[in-house]
């Protein structure tokens, strides 16, 4: 099944460049943002958890190991901001690799255990090595995004190039998936032996995708940092780790724009959600219930029975016509 | 004697405690059909992973065409040529026909993930050549109509031909068979077996058949090999080996 580049890529990124525009303000830009920050996150999980199945309980801790990596390198070592960014970016993924190589050859809930594990060790490290991270209380004074001595620093400037960085990631997920690669990763989802008997290298197989999505988690971590100019611990722990995963389940494992929707669905709820107050929880936690109950194949799949409703809609009028 | 495609030699296989494979030989001819049949826990399907390298072994040697491949891993072997159907199809939910089948051509090409990360010239011919792989394969089986709808809901005499199809798409030297009449009627079986034969034909293959059903393994075999508790009894043509009477006492007698 051939995933068309417009519906998958060009579309989203459409959309994406309109919300500013639907939802002024300089707090709802904000929002978009984190957004669209969360979004890489999800558009590498979806590849990792949703088609290769390999659940990450980790990604958090990577988001943080790259934000922290280019604040340090920044700041403690007045390193220019692009080369701090690809020094977080390297670390991460090295980390990762690492992390990889011997987990990934085992079966079974390995990945979790040990990207748990991992997420939990870094979050110690930034909360405890006060001198390096700032501590608990943050990491203040980070310079802002610049390229070449252009500094980045209007917030719909920060928007514009973050969505270009996010469609650039899906055009790269996408093209994965409308190759061997993602059928690969499919096949050794439902079956190992499977897989390994038609040529797949699972546990290579599992490996690139789970680097290549800490690789997308870091990316985001290193324009987050610079962004935002303040990072603190408490923004790559375990919970968020999880609220990467509920996205790409929100938006129906996986489908790539599904998980970008899923991203920016649980981004902008708590903020709607606000205004509730004292049950503002329980509300979030409600509406997720009702999109498992109500749209069982995430929004990507609500998404498909709206386009095939429309779709039967602008139909129905010319099928008459040619009875009559 | 015409040339040996596989050549199995002293192979010995153990669960923990139990000894599913004992010193097995087996010598496969280029362009051959050969059957392993025994009863039931005789060591068949895990002879037939020995071969595909699911399954380890302790003791022993194989050969591909002289190529020692006993310490290669599943999907190393599958490059060189080797695949396989299962005794419990391997079907994956939600992938199409096509895409099942388009991944029995994964091993054959060895391309770096960069390449199809942007979709290069290159990795868009590599695509091409799979799908059309995959189309051949399917056409040949007889499911080209059903390339689109999602694999594991077809029935499962046709879901057995996915299978064969995938397998086929890689367009191997070496194809495994276990037990692919299982669950198929007569009319079905008799099809298969006429389909193994012309696939032997049309891709020159060497087939290594698992099967309980006497009726195809004679129509279809040109060697017979009866495993029992892991040991070979007996290795010879199919009219051959329904006359040896420790085979006929071990596993033909019941039915014949």
């Amino acid at each position: 099944m051939r995933r068309p580049f417009w519906l998958q890529v060009a579309v989203p990124i459409a959309v994406m460049g309109l919300l500013p525009l639907v939802f002024p303000g300089s707090y709802s830009l904000t929002v978009l943002i984190l957004s669209v920050l969360h979004a890489m996150h999800a558009v590498g999980l979806c590849l990792l958890v949703g088609h290769a199945g390999q659940i990450s309980l980790g990604h958090g801790g990577f988001y943080g190991l790259a934000a922290y990596t280019s604040a340090i390198l920044s700041v403690r070592y007045a390193l220019p901001v692009e080369v701090a960014m690809a020094g977080g970016v390297g670390l991460t993924v090295v980390v990762a690799a690492l992390l990889g190589l011997p987990t990934l050859r085992l079966r079974g809930h390995a990945l979790a255990m040990a990207t748990l594990g991992l997420g939990i060790i870094l979050n110690i490290l930034f909360t405890e090595a006060v001198e390096l991270t700032g501590g608990p209380s943050g990491f203040v004074g980070i310079p802002r995004l610049s390229f070449a001595g252009v500094v980045v620093d209007r917030d719909g400037a920060v928007y514009g190039l973050l969505v270009a960085v996010l469609g650039a990631m899906m055009a790269l997920a996408t093209n994965i998936l409308n190759s061997r690669v993602g059928r690969a990763l499919r096949t050794l989802h439902g079956s190992e032996a499977a897989a390994e008997a038609m040529g797949v290298d699972v546990a290579q197989a599992k490996r690139v995708v789970f680097v290549l999505s800490a690789g997308f988690s870091a990316l985001a971590g290193v324009l987050y940092a610079h962004y935002l100019t303040f990072i603190a611990p408490s923004s790559f722990g375990f919970l968020f780790s999880v609220e990467l995963i509920v996205m790409v389940v929100l938006g129906g494992m996986t489908s790539i724009p599904g998980a970008v929707a899923g991203a920016f669905l649980v981004t902008w709820l708590p903020e709607v959600l606000r205004a509730f107050e004292n049950v503002e929880s329980l509300l979030f936690g409600i509406i997720l219930l009702g999109c498992i109950r109500f749209f069982p194949q995430g929004l990507a799949g609500a998404g498909a029975s709206v386009g095939r409703w429309i779709g039967a809609l602008l139909r129905c009028p010319r099928g008459e016509q040619d009875r009559g | 004697m015409a040339e040996v495609l596989l050549a199995v030699r002293g192979v010995e296989v153990r669960f923990g405690g139990l000894l599913a494979l004992n010193a097995v030989d087996l010598v496969v001819e280029a362009g051959s059909i050969h059957a392993l049949i025994g009863p039931n826990g005789a060591g068949k399907t895990t002879l037939l992973g020995v071969i595909s390298g699911a399954v380890w072994v302790q003791q022993g040697q194989l050969e591909l065409q002289g190529v020692d491949i006993t310490r290669l891993p599943a999907h190393r072997r599958a490059a060189l040529g080797v695949r396989r159907t299962f005794q419990h199809v391997e079907i994956v939910a939600g992938m199409t026909v096509f895409d099942t089948v388009a991944v029995g051509a994964h091993g054959s090409h060895d391309l770096p993930l960069w390449q199809s990360l942007l979709a290069t010239p290159r990795s868009r011919r590599v695509e091409e050549a799979i799908a059309k792989a995959a189309a051949e394969a399917l056409e040949f089986v007889g499911l080209a109509s059903v390339a689109d709808r999602e694999a594991c809901t077809l029935a499962l005499g046709q879901q057995r031909l996915v299978e064969l199809a995938r397998a086929l798409a890689g367009r191997p030297r070496l194809v495994l068979l276990d037990e692919p009449a299982a669950g198929l009627n007569m009319a079905e079986t008799a099809a298969l077996g006429e389909l193994i034969l012309r696939a032997r034909q049309a891709y020159g293959l060497t087939v290594v058949l698992v099967e309980h059903d006497m009726d195809l393994v004679m129509e279809v075999s040109d060697q017979v090999t009866v495993l029992c508790f892991g040991e070979v009894i007996a290795s010879a043509s199919p009219a051959e080996v329904q006359r040896d009477p420790r085979v006929v006492a071990a596993y033909l007698g019941g039915s014949t």
